[in-house]
């Protein structure tokens, strides 16, 4: 009377469903058990689980930054163990941060661990979470430097626990390389509390599927397969666009970001050829972070529900110039590649989009993270590390959203009681940027002003982009107004600020952050029009 | 109150108002399609249609509140803040509610931009004042506001935890031009100024709403018997209400959570999970000994900072429609056919449901919807499914068993977010099932989960109602106190307790008192609620600490600084009832009234087994009154009640307590 047969879509559902639990579970365990705000508040880091071949299975991305990211350190991961003739091991955990092989910018510490069952080794967990100290020449370790030396402790592939004990060598080597060691070690216990509890989890997994699980394995990497070559079907044709950097914060401007895409049944090939070379200053990115990026816009073409994992990464082909701004070479400074770079990328990709998909399209955001750190020793020593959000481009149908994180980011906002409490500071002003919103039939959502007085003397990195260039809007929209920083002097004079730049500032001096605007999208219908009721600029 | 007089529980649903009734112990149920646009109107016909009219006590969980916020009908709203930080409702934590989707949006503020304002003042994380009030520039603002037509002011000032003078005399001139001013030193005297401001611009967007609602219920029902329940899983006075009447916002799912706690308990079981399985949504919410409390909930998208009962809910229940994604997935869910269309054998629309693969399944005996009153069309159900298994070519049958394989996974994987990813093993609790759709799969739901013991209460169609007349009266208030844990911090901390407790209200006086602090490791984004006892010492605290957050996390550390963040009391007056105070035999007459009826004595029945093999078996068909006591009687069966069709799989046993509760468990050597 019974049937076990058929089914395979529900089947196939229950599954998806329940490793994306999984990977979700590990997420939770680290967000909650994690010491620094940055990782508990900010919830910059990511898990998932791979196949023992090293294929994506599901993910549980807090941060799209990480998307692509994680699939390149596990290659990384089976090319080590293969070069050295190593097997995994129960209990082996491995740490990694290098940009160079693996990683994505030194804060960013990756964790893998090899995962067993009965059958043997079955699987990995990777958990990347972003450390706010990793050492280096300024508090916070992003530092508008000219090479990867100065961004912090470089940590090629490790073995961080072995039989499930940690090495305690490794782990010193690491938080005497930190400013701040305690809450160092509490994130990366914490990191390897999330991969334990994902090895239980996927273990009971593949032991009650049994059988029945290499088959659902394929039968999910083929869903996310189709789903993809489904939602790329519909286009066909090859869309360029370029979009720029201001510069590099050591004298190289107007830094250009080439992209061609090209669709193709169902497949879709990203050509950065023809953008800038690397750079001294740190906006190079490993191709990590263009991975990710172009991840991001597949993403955001597919369904809402969709799975992503190593089946709808078939479907893409990435193109990138070697010794590129998008594919630099060791030791370039890359700090800045993660959260000033990947922005522009999808800027370039979006904007080629647009040509393919001009009604699903907006214009652009605000595109830069305004990457504020700062450290001092007064009253005690302290090292703060921030983003703050702009404007979003306007929407083809409907304004953008203000003040709001958008694309590579999401993170929160640390609140100003709580910054106040802990630093030697006093947020004098936190508003929406009104009118910085680019013009159009709908308007580009608001930046953001920040002003910070400082009340003891700091040291103030500041790494920001679309200083002079605004975001770009879209089908005649006009472009979100470009950000501007100042430094307040005591006596109330402004002294505009590079957009990366690093200073010390006195007591009684502020620091004024304004961020861009988003684009605006169609043109704008103007004001004395009286058949202009639906204008929004 | 004298023992016996009559009690009323009111769950007002977006579909039905139900109201369950208790005198001299005697249990009475009765139900009556809701009225939205003034849901009192329900209520009181309701109680004169059940002769309820005399209750001395009727326990309210009211919808207005939430209804005024989803629908924007609530008053003219002006927020003021310190200068400098007016758009703090429109900045809120800067990120999106989604990660992919180009075309997110989020909520709107309760307060549009026009109506928020910057007043000259400032204090800072000392409570020093930097910047003194500016009273001529208030008086100026004051006016304007009235010009404007502005009814309620929600003030939220940097640091007013600290010093709350800014505050208080912006309040004082607020309201001597009639302008109702709620102040966060009072309604959230916590840090974290967003998630303050959000709470307080909800309370005063809410309060003339809810006060205009609670004063038409006095007026027929007499002054002294409302009570209303509140997001924290107790009751208030309309007097209480008013100062903060957020605080009713999540009134609706809090009553089946504290039903399921109370009635497991009376049953001998401390640990229990509540799964409540409605029509659009199923919640879920873990009892350890007690109420699961949050300190924040999300109301509408936006910040509520007021303990709320931690209720988990998703997107699927019985009138969630099945599809077939672009990769070739069956998905259910989170689009609902709601009341209206409804599944399809509701005889209107044709979109499948889980309701649909239930009747295809046979799992829905006959005319089983509200004691035979709302007959189902199985041949409707079948089509529907027909339609969608064309997509994927398998017959009904098949598309019916796919569809509650992935709603199951669904819920399993909510009650793994609540057990499992907070250090709880779910096989150590008991499953509490009800709602319309909950004891249909219960025992299946509890094999997923390794889980072996499901109760279902006697009325679980209503059982949040029930929950209402057995809730205690609960009083919460916190405060703010930031330092570091030592004992100059305790000591600070019991001031701010008995200052705390000096402002309780009238009627209290006898109440039981528990003291809980926010505490964290320094620099720690996320607090730990740890109770704690007035007697302890700083050292007692800090172990506190520890052993919660290695329960929690799994690790503790040694030297690490401890931070209390805030202080929270909860005053405790017993419920009008308790479960042991209510016989349901007796009021067994009334309820055999609406049983349901097949006429068949047998029927076939699809079983899911351990969420992957379905196997059909013949089971007999019980009328759930007319189980007597006493041994257990082993599954397959179907048993109906009141409401409820319960199914107990092959495998499984049933019998009956003395609360009239059907436990269901594993059969021996089944």
């Amino acid at each position: 009377m019974g049937s076990s047969i058929g089914y395979d879509a529900a089947r196939l559902e229950v599954f998806a469903q329940a490793l994306a639990q999984v990977a979700e579970e590990m997420g939770v365990v680290l967000g909650r058990s994690g010491r620094s705000p940055n990782i508990r508040e900010r919830r910059d880091y990511s898990c998932a689980l791979f196949t023992a071949q090293g294929e994506l299975l599901a993910q549980a991305a807090h941060i799209p930054v990480h998307l692509g990211s994680l699939p390149l350190s596990m290659e990384h991961l089976l090319r080590w163990l293969g070069d050295r003739g190593r097997e995994p091991k129960e209990g082996d955990v491995y740490i990694f941060n290098d940009p160079f092989a693996g990683g994505t910018h030194l804060p960013d510490i990756t964790m893998a661990a090899p995962y067993f069952s009965r059958k043997g080794h079955v699987g990995f967990g990777v958990v990347r979470a972003h450390h706010a100290d990793v050492g280096g020449r300024s508090p916070g370790s992003m530092p508008v430097g000219d090479e990867l030396y100065q961004e912090g402790l470089i940590i090629p592939m490790s073995l961080y626990a072995e039989r499930g004990e940690v090495r305690e060598d490794i782990e010193a080597l690491i938080l005497a390389n930190t400013r701040t060691p305690d809450e160092r070690k509490g994130d990366l216990r914490a990191q390897m509390g999330a991969l334990m509890v994902g090895a239980r989890r996927y273990q009971a997994l593949v032991e009650e599927w049994g059988e029945d699980f290499e088959a659902m394995v394929e039968a999910l990497l083929h869903y996310g397969e189709r789903t993809t070559r489904e939602a790329l079907k519909e286009l066909e044709g090859a869309y360029e666009f370029v979009d720029f950097l201001d510069d590099d914060g050591r004298g190289q401007v107007d830094l250009n970001i080439n992209v061609k895409l090209i669709f193709r049944d169902g497949e879709l090939t990203a050509d950065f050829r023809g953008t800038h070379p690397e750079v001294e200053g740190p906006l190079n990115c490993p191709p990590a972070v263009t991975f990710s990026a172009v991840y991001y816009v597949l993403r955001c073409l597919l369904p809402p529900q969709a799975p992503f994992n190593q089946g709808n990464l078939r479907c893409v082909r990435i193109i990138l110039p070697e010794r590129s701004l998008v594919n630099a070479s060791r030791p370039r400074a890359v700090a800045g590649g993660n959260v000033e770079t990947s922005q522009r990328i999808v800027d370039a990709l979006l904007g080629a989009l647009s040509r393919a998909l001009p009604d699903r399209i907006p214009a652009a955001s605000y595109g830069t993270m305004t990457n504020l750190s700062f450290g001092g020793s007064r009253p005690r020593p302290f090292a703060y590390y921030e983003t703050v959000a702009g404007g979003c481009g306007a929407r083809p149908g409907k304004d953008g959203l203000d003040a709001t994180h958008n694309h590579m980011t999401n993170t929160m906002n640390t609140p100003v009681e709580a910054l106040e409490f802990y630093y030697p500071v006093r947020v004098l002003e936190y508003s929406v940027r009104e009118g910085s919103g680019g013009r159009g039939r709908f308007r580009g959502g608001d930046g953001v002003r920040r002003t910070l007085l400082f009340l003891e003397p700091a040291s103030v990195s500041l790494l920001a982009d679309r200083r002079k260039r605004g975001p770009y809007g879209l089908m005649g929209g006009e472009p979100g107004r470009p950000g501007e920083d100042f430094l307040v002097r005591g006596d109330g004079t402004r002294e505009r600020l590079p957009s990366k730049v690093e200073i010390k500032v006195l007591s009684g001096e502020a620091i004024e952050l304004n961020t861009p605007g988003g684009g605006g999208w169609g043109e704008a219908i103007k004001p004395s029009d009286p058949t202009g009721e639906e204008s929004s600029g | 109150m004298e023992k016996g007089a009559l009690v009323v529980g009111a769950d007002i649903g977006g579909t039905f108002t139900d109201l369950v009734a208790v005198e001299s112990g005697r249990l009475r149920l009765h139900k009556l399609p809701s009225t939205p646009h003034d849901p009192s109107l329900a209520l009181l016909r309701g109680l004169e249609e059940a002769g309820f009219g005399g209750a001395r006590r009727v326990v309210h969980g009211s919808t207005v509140a939430i209804n005024a916020i989803l629908e924007r009908k609530g008053a003219c709203t002006a927020f003021l803040a310190t200068r400098g930080f007016s758009d703090l409702l429109h900045l809120g934590r800067q990120t999106r509610p989604s990660l992919y989707d180009l075309f997110v949006e989020k909520p709107t503020p309760l307060v549009p931009r026009e109506l928020c304002f910057g007043v000259t003042e400032r204090v800072d994380s000392r409570g020093e004042v930097v910047v003194p009030l500016d009273e001529e520039e208030v008086d100026g603002l004051v006016m304007r506001l009235r010009g404007m037509g502005v009814e309620t002011a929600a003030v939220c000032l940097l640091f007013s935890f600290l010093r709350p003078e800014h505050e208080e005399r912006l309040g004082r001139k607020l309201e001597e031009q009639g302008i109702r001013a709620y102040l966060s030193c009072r309604i959230l005297p916590e840090y974290r100024e967003y998630e303050r401001a959000s709470t307080v611009a909800m309370n005063a967007y809410v309060g003339p709403v809810v006060e205009g609602y609670m004063a038409r219920l006095i007026e027929a029902l007499g002054p002294g018997r409302l009570e209303v329940m509140h997001s924290g899983g107790g009751t208030l006075s309309p007097e209480e209400v008013r100062e903060s009447p957020a605080r009713i916002v999540m009134s609706g799912p809090v009553g089946g959570v504290v039903a399921a706690g109370k009635v497991s308990r009376a049953t001998g079981y401390s640990r229990a999970i509540s799964l409540d399985m409605g029509g659009t949504s199923t919640d879920v919410a873990l009892i350890d000994g007690e109420l699961p409390l949050t300190p924040e909930m999300t109301v509408a998208g936006f910040p509520l900072r007021f303990p709320g009962v931690d209720v988990h809910s998703i997107g699927s229940g019985g009138g969630s429609v099945a599809w077939v994604d672009s990769g070739g997935a069956l998905k259910v869910g989170p689009r609902s056919a709601g009341a209206d269309p409804g599944p399809a054998c509701y005889g209107k629309g044709w979109e499948p449901t889980v309701t649909d693969a239930h009747v295809v399944l046979g799992r829905l005996p006959g005319s089983a919807l509200l004691g035979g009153r709302m007959p189902l069309d199985a041949l409707r159900s079948e089509e529907a499914l027909y339609r969608l298994g064309k997509k994927l070519g398998w017959g009904p049958r098949e598309v019916a068993q796919g569809i509650l394989m992935v709603v199951l996974s669904q819920m399993a994987g909510a009650v793994r977010t609540i057990s499992v990813e907070r250090g709880h093993d779910p096989s150590r609790f008991i499953l509490v099932a009800f709602g319309g759709a909950g004891p249909m799969v219960g025992c299946e739901l509890a094999e997923l989960l390794g889980m072996e013991r499901v109760l279902v209460p006697p009325c679980p169609g209503t059982f949040s109602a029930l929950g209402m007349v057995l809730a205690e009266r609960v009083w919460d208030r916190s405060r703010a106190l930031m330092r570091e844990l030592d004992g100059e911090a305790v000591e600070e901390a019991l001031a701010s307790f008995r200052e705390m407790r000096a402002m309780l209200p009238p009627g209290w006086e006898g109440a039981e008192v528990s003291a809980a602090a926010d505490l964290r490791y320094r620099g720690q984004g996320y607090e730990l609620i740890v109770p704690v006892d007035l007697s302890w010492g700083w050292k007692d605290w800090r172990e506190a600490f520890r052993d919660a957050h290695l329960r929690r996390f799994g690790y503790a550390l040694e030297n690490e600084p401890i931070e209390i963040i805030n202080l929270r009391l909860r005053f405790t007056l017993p419920a009008a009832l308790e479960v042991e105070d209510i016989s349901l035999t007796q009021g067994e007459k009334d309820l055999r009234r609406n049983t349901l009826r097949t006429g068949a004595k047998k029927t076939t029945v699809s079983f899911l087994q351990r969420g992957k093999r379905w196997v059909e078996a013949e089971c007999p068909v019980y009328d759930r009154f007319a189980i007597g006591g006493g041994k257990p009687r082993k599954g397959p069966a179907v048993i109906l009640g009141e409401d409820a069709t319960v199914l107990v799989p092959p495998g499984w046993s049933f019998r009956k307590d003395r609360g009239d509760n059907l436990i269901m468990e594993p059969a021996e050597g089944g």
